[in-house]
């Protein structure tokens, strides 16, 4: 049973969306947007 | 960007042999940015290559376009799964819809563009007849270097360069440069010439090619400058602060003058334009007038 759990566990981890797929920074997308305002210059 | 490049351009085409009816705008993909993802989330993307920045005042900015929107009946169709480097930033989209978009304006009538915006808004026709101005496209790139170059139609100035400059004159004086081989057609030259671009660049006739069309591209570029009202002597200035910062000595692979050299051609230069008259603008270039 717990080595059940454990397998489930680890599965939920590696599948997990926020695992795969971390949110942008909010400091990334605002070094994007200067780089594009860089283009307007 | 987009802003000193075109106005140079512009100021310029009565003396560039090849020129190109240019929009003022500036195109941009998500595929280009190391994380897609941010890019996603920091600009609107209606279509996967928008619309990154508009000269104020320009063609597509009097026709209505705004930042942010997308062409979506481009002739000859665009298959926007194309993603031939993919995880790799790529501008690879921009250059099909730059090219299609070149293809329609090279009719030289007006041309009717359909424009999506963000979600949710109608697609909208707008017309635009842009001007015949000297031939480049205009590109910020954030590959990491401290540098600027041009390939005979592009000319890009990383970000990090873009950030060093204090002022427009000095931004105009590197976009200036980096035109002013555009213009020259250099690669074009240094192709007939089979010029080495690996290491053998720094020896032989290669080396001294190079040093050539380094020397021409300073020797046009203020004269581009003075043509589209920015102050040459900017670019002087650039050299007295990015030299010292730069020198490499005798690390340097020799394709391009020392910075000392390079600011006596340009003061030359700027000389040579400060006997003319200066209320007859556009002054011609003389390496243009042999051309």
């Amino acid at each position: 049973m717990l080595r059940f759990a454990l397998l489930f566990t680890a599965l939920f981890m590696a599948f997990s969306p926020a695992r795969a797929q971390a949110a942008p920074k909010e400091a990334d997308i605002e070094a994007y947007r200067a780089l594009v305002a860089l283009d307007q210059g | 960007m987009i802003t000193a490049g075109y106005r140079l351009a512009k100021a310029n085409a009565p003396f560039c042999k090849n020129k190109w009816r240019n929009p003022g705008w500036v195109l941009h993909s998500y595929q280009q940015y190391p994380d897609r993802d941010t890019a996603r989330a920091a600009f609107d993307f209606p279509l996967p290559v928008a619309i990154a920045a508009l000269v104020e005042g320009g063609p597509a900015d009097q026709a209505g376009l705004r930042t942010g929107e997308s062409f979506s009946d481009l002739p000859g169709g665009i298959w926007w799964g194309a993603d031939p480097v993919r995880h790799k930033p790529s501008f690879a989209l921009v250059d099909i819809v730059n090219i299609r978009v070149n293809a329609l304006f090279d009719g030289g009538q007006a041309v009717g563009l359909l424009v999506r915006g963000k979600p949710g808004e109608a697609e909208r026709r707008v017309t635009i007849e842009p001007p015949a101005i000297c031939a480049s496209y205009f590109i910020i790139s954030s590959n990491g270097q401290d540098d600027a170059g041009a390939d005979g139609q592009y000319v890009r100035v990383s970000a990090a360069l873009a950030q060093y400059t204090p002022d427009a004159d000095e931004f105009a004086a590197i976009v200036a440069h980096e035109l002013a081989h555009n213009i020259l057609e250099h690669r074009k030259r240094l192709d007939a010439m089979n010029v080495q671009r690996g290491i053998g660049r720094m020896f032989g006739k290669s080396k001294k090619a190079f040093l050539q069309t380094e020397m021409e591209a300073d020797q046009l570029s203020v004269w581009l400058m003075v043509n589209a009202g920015y102050d040459p002597a900017a670019a002087v200035r650039f050299w007295q602060r990015r030299g010292p910062d730069k020198d490499k000595g005798l690390f340097s692979d020799g394709t391009h003058m020392g910075w000392r050299d390079r600011i006596k051609i340009l003061q030359a230069e700027i000389e040579h334009i400060q006997t003319l008259n200066q209320n007859r603008l556009p002054h011609e270039p003389p390496l243009l007038a042999k051309m």
